[in-house]
């Protein structure tokens, strides 16, 4: 399966550092918190250059505001969210698949609104964030315009479980 | 602290947060807690334990549900001399001042900001019983 991103006109700040490194922190600080799990962020790459993420959820979303225009989506195999529930719950769980979608989609609505809030302190002017659309399948992929580039950054979680960021 | 026995009513439309807010009451020992989906339900119940003469006294809900959203309960909880006093936690992904603000003047008894861990979740709860 393949999802199709719309980019809008040109006028995302994606390779401006802080607002990479908004998300970055908003992502580390929400799962911190919530899932008391320390996630390392690693070197943002291409989409370009990027390869299949083997994501089985993908939520969707968008941040828009004075001179922002853009998707962002995490993706994310089973296995991770399913830690990562556990981890919020302190206990092992099985998850059906709504439950998964519904975490991700909680957790990805957490790391938004920190980023907005964290990208207003640094200046931007964001108004809103998301609209939510979860994606489940065995072999997702997001393919984007090529209007502009898109950013990847992996993450990894101390079990080595790994899920990407893309900002596009 | 609220007593152990205190009855308490959750409005959060992610599932995953109900279950993390039960596990929380859990750990500190309170087992009468009831989740809802969203402000419609939590009114209907608070207005059916009411009747029933065995009210909530604690409620916490999450600002953004589909139906009724937490402003829009807390105007109604405020609203209804019923349960007018009954602490009111709110719940939310989203910090900006003027919606904290507003929450204060419609009469929260404590603002949570999502995400959150269980050291801020019982702080939060401290504090909404001090000011009871």
């Amino acid at each position: 399966m393949s999802i199709v991103l719309k980019t809008a006109a040109p006028g995302l700040p994606q390779h401006e550092s802080p607002f990479i490194t908004a998300f970055i922190l908003a992502t580390v600080d929400t799962l911190s918190l919530q899932c008391q799990t320390k996630v390392s962020a690693g070197d943002p790459i291409s989409k370009e250059a990027f390869e299949e993420s083997g994501a089985e959820v993908i939520v969707i979303g968008g941040i828009v505001g004075k001179g922002i225009d853009c998707s962002v989506a995490f993706s994310f195999p089973e296995v991770t969210c399913c830690h990562l529930v556990g981890s919020m719950l302190q206990r092992k769980v099985t998850l059906g698949a709504d439950q998964v979608m519904s975490a991700a989609s909680e957790l990805v609505r957490m790391v938004g609104f920190q980023a907005k809030k964290l990208l207003n302190e640094r200046g931007y002017k964001v108004e809103a964030v998301f609209p939510r659309i979860v994606v489940e399948g065995r072999t997702v992929q997001i393919w984007a315009d090529k209007v502009r580039d898109g950013i990847v950054i992996p993450f990894a979680t101390p079990r080595h479980d790994r899920f990407y960021l893309e900002i596009l | 602290m609220f007593p152990k026995k205190t009855r308490i009513l959750v409005a959060d439309d992610a599932e995953i947060i109900r279950q993390v807010i039960e596990q929380y009451f859990s750990e500190l020992g309170y087992d009468n807690v009831e989740v809802v989906e969203d402000g419609e339900k939590a009114l209907e119940r608070l207005r059916q334990a009411e009747k029933d003469g065995n009210p909530y006294e604690l409620i916490l809900s999450d600002f953004t549900m589909p139906r009724m959203d937490g402003f829009s309960l807390l105007k109604h909880v405020r609203g209804n001399p019923a349960f007018r006093e009954v602490p009111f936690i709110l719940l939310s992904a989203e910090s900006d001042r003027e919606r904290v603000m507003e929450a204060i003047a419609l009469g929260v008894s404590q603002f949570v900001v999502k995400p959150f861990n269980f050291a801020t979740f019982t702080e939060a709860l401290k504090t909404a019983y001090h000011r009871k």
